[in-house]
């Protein structure tokens, strides 16, 4: 009897052991990340997703959101909304109830109303076409619309002695950004008597004739010339406008900021003025701790594309968590609810529609380094 | 409480324990050494695959580079004069390259001066940000860039570098066939072992997933893996896809890149299986091998127990043989001597009870449990017919009386030893108790042969005992009960027999009775007189007659004896001499006989007082009454409380008396003398009529029995012997009282011997007490 007594006691406690951590390890939370990681816009869906990598890395460390881990579905949209479209069904198909993503507006014609219909809660750190802002919709963000962008180029031009006579040369295949901020500019600078004296719209996809456009440009003779593309085709119109040696001021968007519109451009861009949507040389402890674990584990400074697409995440967690729901509606609410969330560097101020605006930034390329324009 | 097993079972349990318990310690011990000895050989096969493909993708950059070199050696030889010879030879280079997708030269202001393929895009471009072009322009050393998807060629690319002149040259590289090694090393090698290639980012150039090279993907354990942290020969174990696997790696170090090996540890497991597989089928075998060789161990082992538990059973059921000895196993043997001598102990003392249980100690004969159990035998046997014999000696106790009791039981002895001399054929003989025996004699054709053998017998008890120079002839009483006839239990024909013994004893000695069934009514008449006649004294059953003594020469009353009758509810007048021997035999003689003193002395002071005469009264008292320790006393009481003179009373004893003790009758005549009664002894003539007792007893009068009466005027010599007793008996003293006298011849006859008193139904019958005062006026 006694060693019948022993063996019990030996097991009980093994077995509830056992009980306690098969209630802890439940069943991992899903979530999906859409971005485009091939093609001229990967940089951004990389930097996007070493982003969101790092804040659900730091979750599962801290042990989860309510005890569940959480898990990434990865999806490559290929910058095209019909790829877009599918995969987020395929999201949808698998379960999946929260969308991180898409990077570049043109996405949301056709991802935005099939996550409304479906109920789905998109997670937006990167898409910033002014059109997608008030709208009651499924979708949730952590960046600015366009409209800013516009406003802080209108008054780099007006600082620059420029924005009479605007040129615009803008990527049409992600119209729905660099439309909008075209539209802002001509917009903003209307009031001053500026006006777009000369646009041209080019695709990135299809080898475009950088040199033969860069000349159109110069040929209308502005004084100011706004570039929307992305920091490749960006790097290589500055490399155009270098070679023509031109001398009106080059105004880009933050579509642009990357480091490839460093490496490509080279002493092209030096002097260049680009609309900043983070300040890379914050001094917030939380951005320095960010950005050295970034740098330490990707071997890169932390873009914009990193911070909003982890800001973005960690605002999705932390409301799943501080709800213990995993119900887009609940946790839209939520997020609309509470209003502001502390970014890496600044306050991120959500109105009634999800949609949220932060400072933004003027910046300037000086000694192949992005800096504070003063 | 302790658990019984089955000694198979144990055994069977034991051995395969024994077997499977080292198997297990064994397998414990070695699986893990196989274990690691796999691990550490997979690892250094995989890291031998890694080192492989290094050196591989070293040899293609420094292939890369050696084509720069060549550029750079005529381009500084001058053999290439201007920029269109350039531009031809270069894009020569190109067409003949896989690898290769452009090159640059740039001056010293990083400014693109010749680009193949020629794009004027590029032409002219500041490279002044491109690490290809300040850290060569600075290092002056060969450069190797990070991988990036090429935006002319959507594929992952680097760039290498030298210094040129002033400038640098720089190689766009075409990472699309390394990066689709790792695809084709499966296709090659199977998916069981494979390959990735990572830049010094950790961000794949080869993966087996394509698309994470083209998402610029990283290792997900790339940081644990970094050589900057990396023990010597750690083996690196992480979970990809939810399965555990191993990586091995090794460095490209002109490229910075990094070769990662993977494979499953399913793929050890895999190779363990044989071994477990092997363990498991040798641990089975054995199993089977130790079940077989226990069973047939056990075989042995149970065939020995089946044979001593058979034996036991066959021992307890009463047949004591010894056991086997000749077995395998020598404990087995030394259980089994062991237990044969105790089964020869068991036997000796069983043979002793069985001696103790079945034979007589003194006469060596069986006794009466052998012969209820044997004759109960031979009736199931039901072998015809079975006569039971049983003889008693004739006044056995008066021969322990009279010669001591160890006599007797020499007697015994040596009649024992006679009777087992018979070497009876059929049946045998028992002694059942005291001096009684039984002869059961079997297969009977007719009643001769029970006679025969009567006469076989009476020829061996009929020659004389001698011991201790005393001479005894013994005489026997036999009665027999035939089986199927008279009985067919045990016990019946044991009753039977001796009731017809009785019979015999009662129709005088060395008689035989055959049983009748008027015996066994008379048994129940008896049965049925002993039951009522304990209540028969309470009930007023009893009542006395009296019949009177008269004298010779007056012919006056003398007195009268008092005679008792029974008067039975259901069987009516009962004789005295049916019931007087059930009282004595059940000791209810005492209470009867006190009873009748008691009802006599009153009568005869009655009618004393009331006739003013001084008749007496005689009484006869049995020997149990008299060999009773408070008789005396008890006659002396009654006699006060009735108020009767001493000397009216007469007590009238048989000669049976003497029988049982002569010393203790003389005691006993003594005491009641000395009360001062009178002492009569009964039917004179009839028992053995010793001249003895008459000299030595103080006896006053003799009562000669009837049966001389009857026969005293049938001849002289009667007439003679009847004047002898008288004569004789006055001689002594005493007075005469002759009995049965009926007719006036007899009383004349007596008359003239001079007899005292006689008593018959020539003067009277006995009377009831009524008659008593009637009987006086009559004959005075």
């Amino acid at each position: 009897m006694k060693r019948k007594r022993a063996f019990l006691g030996l097991f009980f406690p093994i077995i509830i052991t056992l009980a306690l951590t098969a209630c802890m390890s439940q069943k991992p939370l899903t979530i999906g990340f859409v971005a485009s990681l091939t093609g001229s816009t990967s940089e951004l869906g990389v930097n996007g997703r070493n982003g969101l990598m790092m804040a659900v890395e730091e979750v599962n460390a801290g042990g989860g959101i309510n005890g569940k881990s959480v898990e990434v579905v990865v999806k490559d949209d290929k910058n095209d909304p019909e790829t877009g479209l599918t995969v987020d069904q395929e999201l949808y198909e698998a379960g999946v109830s929260f969308i991180i993503g898409h990077m570049t507006s043109n996405m949301a014609a056709l991802s935005i109303p099939f996550v409304n219909s479906k109920d789905m809660l998109m997670i937006n750190p990167t898409m910033s076409a002014t059109t997608l802002f008030n709208q009651d919709d499924h979708l949730v963000g952590v960046i600015s619309p366009n409209s800013d962008q516009a406003v802080v180029i209108k008054e780099s031009m007006v600082k620059n002695g420029g924005g009479k006579n605007v040129a615009v040369i803008y990527e049409s295949q992600n119209l729905a950004y660099t439309g909008t901020v075209k539209d802002g500019v001509a917009q903003e600078i209307a009031p001053l008597g500026g006006q777009i004296i000369y646009e041209e719209a080019f695709l990135s996809e299809a080898n475009p004739n950088y040199l033969e456009i860069s000349q159109h440009v110069l040929n209308s003779k502005p004084d100011s010339i706004v570039i929307l593309a992305s920091s490749f085709d960006a790097a290589m119109f500055c490399q155009q406008f270098y070679k023509l040696n031109n001398q009106t001021h080059i105004y880009l968007a933050a579509w642009s900021m990357n480091n490839d519109l460093l490496l490509q451009g080279g002493g092209s861009v030096e002097g260049v003025t680009i609309t900043s949507l983070i300040a890379s040389d914050s001094q917030m402890p939380t951005y320095i701790a960010f950005r050295e674990k970034y740098l330490n584990k990707y071997g890169a400074e932390p873009t914009f594309a990193a911070v909003y697409t982890y800001e973005a995440a960690m605002m999705l967690f932390n409301t799943m968590a501080d709800t213990r729901s995993d119900k887009p509606e609940t946790i839209k609410s939520a997020i609309i609810k509470k209003g502001t969330y502390q970014g890496l560097q600044s306050d991120i101020i959500i109105n009634e529609y999800g949609d949220a605006s932060r400072t933004i930034y003027e910046y300037v390329v000086k000694n192949g380094q992005f800096k504070k324009a003063e | 409480m302790k658990r019984i097993k089955k000694l198979r079972d144990f055994i069977l349990i034991n051995n395969m324990l024994s077997i499977v318990i080292p198997l297990i310690l064994v397998g414990l011990l070695v699986t893990p050494l196989i274990y690691n000895y796999l691990i550490k050989d997979m690892h250094e096969k995989n890291t031998m695959i890694a080192t492989t493909i290094a050196q591989r993708m070293s040899d293609f950059i420094d292939e890369s580079f050696q084509v720069l070199y060549q550029i750079n050696h005529l381009l500084d030889d001058g053999m290439l004069k201007d920029d269109v010879s350039i531009q031809i030879y270069l894009d020569a280079l190109l067409d003949s390259s896989d690898s290769v997708e452009g090159f640059e030269i740039l001056d010293t202001n990083g400014i693109v001066k010749i680009s193949a393929p020629q794009n004027v895009n590029i032409l002219g471009a500041n490279r002044t940000s491109q690490p290809f072009f300040t850290e060569t322009k600075a290092t002056r050393q060969p450069f190797v860039s990070s991988s990036f998807i090429s935006q002319q060629t959507g594929n992952p690319t680097i760039t290498i570098a030298i210094p040129q002149a002033d400038g640098v040259l720089v190689a766009y590289l075409n990472l699309e066939e390394i990066s689709m090694l790792s695809l084709n090393h499966i296709k090659t090698f199977g998916n069981t072992v494979t390959v990735a290639i990572t830049d010094g980012n950790g961000v794949f150039i080869s993966n087996k997933d394509i698309i994470k090279v083209y998402q610029r993907e990283m290792e997900a354990n790339y940081q644990s893996i970094h050589p900057e942290f990396e023990i010597e020969d750690q083996v690196h174990a992480f979970t990809y896809e939810g399965k555990t696997a191993m990586v091995s790696h090794a460095d490209v170090d002109n490229a910075n890149w990094h070769v990662f090996v993977y494979e499953s540890y399913d793929s050890i497991f895999a190779a363990l299986r044989p071994f477990l597989a092997i363990m498991l089928l040798c641990t089975g075998l054995l199993l089977f091998f130790s079940r077989f060789i226990a069973r047939l161990v056990f075989k042995d082992i149970n065939h020995s127990f089946g044979e001593l538990n058979q034996q036991t059973k066959e021992i307890a059921a009463g047949d004591y043989h010894p056991i086997n000895t000749d077995n395998r196993f020598d404990e087995f043997n030394r259980l089994t001597e062991n237990f044969n001598g105790m089964v020869a102990c068991v036997k000796e003392r069983d043979e002793a009870l069985q001696i103790l249980a079945y034979y007589d100690s003194q006469t060596r004969l069986p006794n009466a449990v052998y012969l209820s159990e044997h004759l109960n035998q031979l009736i199931l046997n039901d072998r015809g017919k079975i006569a039971v014999i049983c003889f008693d000696i004739h006044n056995f106790k008066r021969i322990n009386d009279t010669y001591g009791p160890s006599f007797g039981d020499k007697i015994l002895e040596m009649m024992g030893a006679r009777l087992l001399e018979l070497n009876l054929s059929q049946g045998f003989v028992a002694r059942i108790n005291g001096s009684n025996f039984a002869r059961v004699l079997t297969e009977i054709e007719n009643p001769d042969d029970v006679l025969l053998e009567i006469e076989k017998l009476r020829a061996v008890f009929n020659q004389a005992m001698t011991f201790n120079e005393n001479n005894v002839y013994l005489r026997f009483h036999v009665g027999i009960a035939l089986y199927p006839d008279d009985a067919r239990v045990v016990e019946e024909l044991l009753q039977y027999a001796n009731t017809a013994a009785e019979m015999a004893k009662q129709r005088g000695v060395s008689q035989y009775a055959f049983f009748e069934n008027s015996m066994k009514q008379n048994l129940l008449r008896n049965m049925t007189l002993e039951n009522s006649l304990r209540s028969a004294l309470e009930n007023g059953e009893f009542f006395l007659h009296y019949q009177p003594q008269i004298d010779v020469n007056n012919k006056k009353i003398r007195g009268f004896e008092a005679l008792i009758r029974w008067d039975h509810p259901q069987l009516g007048m009962v004789s005295p001499l049916d019931f007087i021997h059930i009282a004595e035999s059940t000791g209810l003689i005492i209470p009867i006989g006190a009873w009748v003193l008691e009802t006599a002395c009153r009568q005869m002071v009655c009618i004393n007082k009331k006739m003013g005469t001084q008749i007496m009264i005689s009484v006869n008292v049995s020997p149990v009454q008299l060999s009773h320790e408070q008789f005396p006393e008890m006659v002396e009481e009654t006699l006060k409380q009735c108020g009767l003179e001493p000397n009216l009373l007469e007590l009238e004893i048989t000669e049976n008396l003497f029988i049982n003790s002569f010393e203790e009758a003389i005691k006993i005549f003594n005491r009641l003398k000395r009360i001062g009664i009178r002492m009569s002894l009964d039917d004179f003539g009839t028992g053995y009529s010793s001249l003895a007792y008459l000299k030595n007893l103080p006896i006053d009068t003799l009562k000669i029995d009837q049966a001389f009466t009857r026969d005293l005027l049938i001849k002289k010599a009667n007439e003679n012997l009847m004047e002898s007793i008288i004569l004789m008996a006055h001689t002594l003293q005493m007075d005469v009282i002759v009995e049965g006298v009926e007719e006036l011849e007899q009383f004349d006859c007596l008359k003239s011997y001079h007899c005292d008193h006689v008593q018959g139904y020539y003067f009277s019958r006995p009377i009831d007490q009524s008659e008593l005062e009637d009987c006086f006026k009559k004959m005075g």
